[in-house]
């Protein structure tokens, strides 16, 4: 309760959280809010600036903007809520047994998250790209299971300090299994930082899935994803007199990121108010 | 301090030997091997031809085997050839090299000198309005991405109001070097890659300055009556810029991630447009290269950045 009067407190916190839900509602509500096919070509139309009938105009090929925005943020927002799930499982896992076990099973794993780290995620990500193809469900699995370093070394540290807990102690002395100790006693003390990082994690990979189909190398054409709209501003002309094209989906990338990367202040300021200090 | 480095390089020894596992097992992942790739399958070669040159070329032989053979290589700079233009990888990473170097370093150079004066404004006035002001560019900083930031670049800074070229690093037919007009180029992608910098580093400053501000000998300063700009600049300051050392080698990768984006929206010639050009056309041996030599780099940086605080700070030592 004192963590939710703390969060609603953290102004940009809950305006983040209203400008999010605004984002995400209307993208899951898009075949509501638009009589548009996202996909639908229509040559007559074709490159026309906002008007009443298309309200962020049409591409080059005479599709709806607004209409493909918010399919878009159907993709964007799943691709980036999806992956950070695995991302989380996988390094919450890893975490848990380096941090309860200790040992060797803690050696093998950090050193394997040290060499993970060394690599810039975009270029782990395009190498994995570049083998698996592009693609929704490939992109997922990819930033998923790549993304995992950070989530390990916060829940390895977490455990570690909560290991030597006397209730932890009394739980193994009444004879629970290692399974039972570190998921049921453990783990749910060590969700406040998980949660924030989730958070922040979410924000970067809507970033990273953006960034890979801007390239080319994300989600392909037709389906519409910011990413892949902001593509079309690779054309000159496009970039230079077509401005309706291209600054929708940007506009709309900066906005849910900004927005999320607030809800994970808001919430690290609720959760965490030790590092109250630390927060800029 | 001697021993501090060589313990400091020993243990980054396990790490590069990680990577160069990392990196030969994901060049098998790929599809095909190289005879593959070399042969094209309708040149009508009959199989045991193929399997012939498997078996000379090693190909046949267990992981653990072809793992040491490749690395063998691979430490005496033979890293293969590029599949489309059959240039050795390392030149092709060599000539590509300088660019990015420029671009990240002037980068870094403006996120700093802009950074540290933000950073430090809003510590010095914490809670104010200027503070949050501070705090929201912070977070626009790292939610803008360099794609679409350098888009806007381009728009506003090229096309409506042109002061400067929209991409490469050089005017198109330009013979001989001309100082001027690469710092007109260079302009606007580093001050788009810069961005990121200035926000995380005046998040850095500002924290570390606020947590100086604590300490007792900044009390015993303001004590002593000393003007408070005094304080801050000369003592205050001067420690809490010492952890920022360590944040440039923090943000290398993202460094580096941002450079990729940067480039290939300018066109600039660096390492990042011809990784983006070798996955587009699956150069395999070009991206295997030129990963191992961009994870070596970042962990080369580190050490580097490591060392530079152990002579910076002489509390830190290594048992």
């Amino acid at each position: 309760m004192q963590a939710l009067r703390r969060f609603l407190r953290h102004r940009f916190a809950l305006a983040g959280l209203v400008v999010f839900c605004l984002i995400a509602s209307s993208c899951a509500l898009a075949p509501y809010l638009t009589p548009y096919n996202p996909n639908q070509v229509n040559l007559r139309d074709a490159g026309q600036p906002p008007s009443s009938a298309h309200w962020f105009g049409t591409d080059r090929i005479g599709r709806d903007i607004l209409s493909r925005t918010l399919y878009g943020g159907r993709v964007s927002l799943m691709v980036g809520v999806l992956a950070t799930v695995v991302s989380t499982v996988i390094g919450t896992l890893l975490g848990a047994l380096a941090g309860f076990y200790r040992g060797w099973v803690e050696t093998c794993i950090m050193r394997l998250t040290d060499v993970a780290m060394t690599f810039p995620p975009i270029i782990i990500i395009m190498v994995f790209v570049s083998i698996v193809g592009p693609g929704m469900w490939n992109l997922i699995f990819i930033l998923g299971i790549l993304s995992w370093p950070g989530v390990c070394r916060l829940v390895r540290a977490e455990f570690l300090a909560l290991r030597e807990m006397e209730y932890v102690e009394a739980s193994i002395a009444l004879g629970a299994s290692p399974y039972r100790v570190m998921f049921r006693h453990i783990l749910p003390n060590a969700m406040a930082p998980i949660l924030v990082n989730g958070s922040f994690g979410t924000a970067a990979a809507i970033l990273t899935e953006s960034g890979l189909s801007f390239l080319g190398l994300g989600i392909p054409p037709p389906t519409a994803s910011w990413g892949n709209m902001l593509n079309n501003a690779r054309v000159i002309s496009v970039l230079e007199s077509q401005p309706w094209i291209w600054l929708p989906p940007g506009i709309m990338i900066v906005l849910s990121v900004l927005a999320i990367n607030f809800i994970g202040d808001g919430l690290r300021d609720a959760l965490d108010p030790k590092s109250r200090q630390s927060r800029t | 301090m001697g021993r501090y480095i060589v313990r400091r390089i020993l243990i980054s020894i396990p790490t590069v030997l990680g990577i160069t596992v990392v990196v030969f097992l994901l060049s098998n992942m790929i599809p095909g091997d190289p005879i593959d790739y070399m042969i094209p399958p309708e040149g009508g070669i009959a199989p045991e031809t193929l399997e012939r040159l498997r078996q000379a070329y090693g190909l046949d032989q267990p992981l653990p085997v072809r793992y040491a053979a490749w690395l063998k290589q691979a430490l005496t700079g033979n890293l293969g050839y590029r599949f489309k233009t059959h240039e050795p990888v390392l030149w092709a990473i060599a000539n590509r090299f300088p660019p990015t170097l420029l671009l990240i370093g002037t980068s870094l150079v403006i996120g700093t000198v802009v950074g540290i004066p933000l950073g430090m404004m809003a510590a010095v006035r914490q809670y104010s309005l200027l503070d949050h002001l501070m705090s929201v560019i912070a977070f626009l900083g790292v939610s803008l991405p360099a794609f679409f930031a350098g888009l806007l670049a381009i728009y506003f800074f090229s096309v409506k109001w042109p002061l400067f070229p929209s991409g490469g690093w050089q005017p198109t037919g330009a013979v001989g070097f001309h100082f001027l007009d690469l710092v007109r180029h260079l302009v606007l992608p580093a001050t788009v890659l810069a961005l990121i910098h200035i926000a995380t580093i005046l998040r850095y400053t500002r924290s570390s300055l606020l947590e100086v501000l604590e300490k007792e000998y900044v009390m015993t300063a303001r004590a002593k009556g000393l003007a408070e700009r005094y304080v801050i600049v000369r003592h205050a300051l001067k420690n809490a810029l010492l952890p920022i050392i360590t944040v440039i080698g923090l943000i290398m990768p993202t460094v580096i991630g941002g450079a990729v984006f940067t480039e290939s929206i300018f066109s600039w010639p660096g390492m990042g447009t011809l990784f983006v050009d070798a996955v587009v056309s699956r150069d395999y041996p070009l991206i295997m290269g030129m990963t191992l030599i961009i994870a070596i780099a970042v962990l080369l940086i580190n050490l580097a950045v490591d060392i530079a605080y152990g002579f910076v700070n002489p509390r830190i030592r290594y048992e």
